[in-house]
């Protein structure tokens, strides 16, 4: 399982080019803010159409410029994550869970739901009224909403930035439990250093409007991960 | 109390009628100019406004020449139904639609374009269609801005005078309504009728927004 992406992404009054290999694993888009990360994402999901390129998803072409081709993202196999969980608060969060499975009858889509509500260690949450969910409690849940469909490209979109050290430190091992255990291609938007050191295997670094490469790093290895990091200094100090 | 109550019944039936249909029509049309981007949505915004800006008598006018025995529309209508349009309870209805239908679509689309877009991204990458994120989350979530259109269209169709007047007519026991009974009665000096229908659409109206006011406050 692999994304592909060689496109241009333009939104009024900005463009961003993007291209990148990301392989089975947990890969950061990482960057300045503004530098086009979250919008490339947006693109891999479908949610934006490029300008032009094409995007492959385990090598099926999913977006192609010329050939005026965008598979929605409905039939692109993603589950995405955001930074603000955005949640429906009227609804519980087994509900909130089980309405992103398509086509099942009610009771196996709550089966499935109280499934996932378990792998992500929220099972005790099913029934909680979700306004009352703390932050973290609240992203166990939108990651069992992003993985309900069997997915095998989750993307996740700066989704610790809202939560404290403690919640932060358990869904970084969440989800890396999860990817290695399902085999899933990850991307994970980070402006932190201590995300990307214990998470990531790959590095695609950005530029304001463009990707600057993709690296492999060591896990863990903070070196290896300022290694990268630093060729975005040098490119600021050019 | 009131001499004659089919005013009063042909009222609420007309606003109850007129407000369902805006409410269905007005959504739609809400959630088109909300999510859509194609070409003359700032005129199709302004036609639908209009109601709002002109004066009753003027839409009363232009829809009789639309629904009229010499318009094309009301040559349909009467060819299939064997009536004309205008004059019937059916031209009432259209009135208090038209009147009430812009406060649907001004309330329900600014409540949809406050929905978090994420909450909508996730449901599509979830696998669902386009319809169904609308029925899930955008509406769902847009419900208090909805709920308060409603309501405010429920009161306009309520009131609803001068296009009604030109359309529907003055015709007792058949297409009379309460506002217009209560001119009525103020022509013929009858002011105990006058204000008894008047206090009556007041406290219909106050029960109705209130009674939407909670129902868009109360929480699951």
């Amino acid at each position: 399982m692999s994304v592909q992406l060689h496109v241009d992404i333009a939104v009024p009054g900005f463009t961003v080019h993007a291209q990148c290999d990301i392989p089975t694993g947990i890969t950061a888009f990482t960057g300045p803010s503004g530098a086009g990360k979250s919008l490339t994402l947006a693109a891999i999901a479908g949610l934006v159409r490029p300008a032009s390129g094409h995007i492959d998803i385990n090598g099926s072409r999913v977006f192609d410029g010329e050939k005026d081709l965008h598979i929605r993202s409905q039939e692109r196999g993603i589950g995405m994550v955001f930074q603000a969980p955005s949640l429906l608060d009227h609804r519980s969060p087994i509900d909130n869970v089980a309405l992103a499975i398509a086509g099942q009858k009610k009771n196996s889509r709550r089966e499935l739901a109280m499934h996932w509500l378990e792998r992500v260690g929220a099972g005790h949450l099913a029934s909680k009224n979700t306004r009352q969910l703390s932050g973290g409690e609240r992203q166990r849940i939108s990651l069992a909403r992003a993985l309900v469909n069997h997915c095998k490209v989750l993307l996740l979109d700066e989704p610790f930035t809202a939560l404290d050290r403690h919640s932060r430190s358990a869904m970084r091992q969440l989800v890396m439990d999860l990817a290695e255990s399902e085999n899933l291609t990850a991307v994970i938007v980070s402006h932190d250093v201590d995300d990307i050191v214990a998470m990531a295997t790959h590095i695609v670094l950005f530029e304001p409007g463009t990707t600057v490469g993709t690296y492999a790093i060591e896990r863990g290895n903070s070196g290896s991960v300022l290694d990268v990091l630093s060729q975005r200094k040098t490119h600021e100090d050019k | 109390m009131l001499n004659d109550w089919f005013p009063l019944w042909m009222t609420l039936r007309v606003a109850l009628t007129a407000t369902a249909i805006a409410s269905i029509v007005g959504l739609a049309i809400a959630y088109l100019l909300a999510k859509g981007s194609f070409r003359g949505r700032a005129l199709v915004e302004a036609i639908v406004t209009l109601p709002i800006v002109i004066p009753p008598t003027v839409m009363g006018y232009f829809l009789l020449t639309s629904l009229g025995a010499n318009s094309t529309f009301g040559r349909v209508w009467e060819n299939i139904t064997g009536s004309a349009i205008v004059f019937t309870p059916t031209a009432a209805v259209i009135a208090a639609t038209v009147a009430a239908l812009p406060f649907v679509v001004r309330a329900s689309r600014a409540a949809i374009e406050e929905v978090d877009d994420r909450a909508e991204a996730a449901m599509r990458v979830a696998g669902h269609p386009e319809w169904k994120v609308a029925a899930l989350v955008t509406f769902p979530l847009a419900r208090r801005g909805i709920l308060a259109g409603v309501a405010l269209a429920g009161a306009r169709a309520l009131g609803e005078f001068g296009a009604t007047v030109m359309i529907a007519g003055n015709i007792p026991g058949r297409t009379q309504t309460l506002p217009i009974a209560v001119y009525d009665a103020v022509q013929a000096g009858d002011i105990a009728q006058a204000r008894n229908g008047s206090l009556l659409l007041v406290g219909i109206a106050i029960a109705a927004l209130v009674a939407m006011t909670m129902l868009s406050k109360r929480r699951t």
